[in-house]
């Protein structure tokens, strides 16, 4: 025996059974019961969770310039050369002078 | 020009708490006969209603007001019962040696003459809920959607977000399961 025409029967007799939409007396006044308990009836919720959104768009950011900082050389080198390249002259020039 | 449910959404995220009351009265009947095609408690179904609308609050700024909340709220009630679905599963599954009495009866009926299929409609309810608490979460989602409440490939995509490509594998392996499930039971005595 072909099972199909007996899945479709059974599956025929739970599409006429339509489920009921009754709700329980006063269920909406539990549910804001929750919001309020939970804290997330705070104004400021909607902000502080808008901030927490922007934490990743921020974190890519300092990532960004992290990595092209980190690229180029740093000015405090080159100035760290110059530095020691002028003292090594004027060290030269110290000594011809006393020639 | 701005939908009722538009303004009191507006309402809520100026911070105006009280006005998603009214969401809640106006969407909860429908709500809950979604929860109840996928909880069989009715302690679960308020669990799980009440879950969306949480959900449904703390997500609420991010409703972009493109489609009806309506569709939007569906879309979070469905993804809210198949989590239940997922994490319930286990405790869901009804042995498949355990058919009643009844259920017997029904199939006994059927198999002697098809046409009285309509007589018995509670064992035949019984039936179904059985078979669907052996399938796995998705198979359920897909059956009950697509087969039960005659949803298109479209609808059941938009509402769970999985491709229209995977819900219709998903139908075509959920119905083969159904079928393997159904000559189980049946193929003893009556197939």
């Amino acid at each position: 025996m072909d099972s199909d025409p007996l899945l479709n029967q059974l599956l025929n007799v739970a599409r006429q059974t339509p489920m009921g939409d009754g709700v329980p007396y006063a269920f909406e006044k539990r549910i804001m019961a929750h919001i309020r308990e939970s804290g997330v009836a705070d104004p400021l919720f909607f902000w502080v969770s808008s901030l927490w959104r922007s934490v990743p768009v921020f974190a890519v950011v300092c990532l960004i310039a992290f990595v092209v900082t980190s690229a180029q050389p740093p000015a405090s080198d080159v100035t760290l050369q110059a530095s020691f390249e002028d003292a090594v002259m004027q060290s030269g020039d110290f000594f011809s002078d006393t020639w | 020009m701005a939908t009722v449910d538009d303004q009191l959404i507006k309402a809520v995220l100026r911070g105006e708490t009280e006005c998603f009351e009214a969401l809640i009265t106006k969407y909860q009947p429908r709500v809950f006969a979604m929860a109840r095609r996928y909880a069989r408690r009715e302690s679960e179904v308020e669990d799980i209603v009440q879950e969306v609308f949480l959900k449904a609050f703390q997500k609420l700024a991010t409703f972009r007001g493109e489609a009806p909340f309506e569709h939007w709220l569906m879309r979070l009630g469905t993804r809210t019962c198949y989590d239940f679905l997922r994490k319930h599963q286990k405790n869901r599954e009804m042995p498949l040696t355990d058919i009643t009495e009844e259920e017997e009866s029904w199939l006994e009926r059927y198999a002697a003459s098809p046409e009285s299929g309509a007589e018995g409609a509670d064992a035949a309810r019984t039936l179904v809920t059985r078979l669907m608490a052996n399938l796995k979460p998705e198979a359920q989602m897909v059956i009950t959607m697509m087969e039960i409440e005659e949803k298109s490939v479209k609808e059941v995509a938009k509402l769970t977000g999985w491709f229209e490509s995977k819900v219709k594998v998903r139908a075509f392996r959920a119905r083969n399961e159904m079928r393997k499930i159904l000559e189980r039971i049946a193929k003893d005595k009556f197939l």
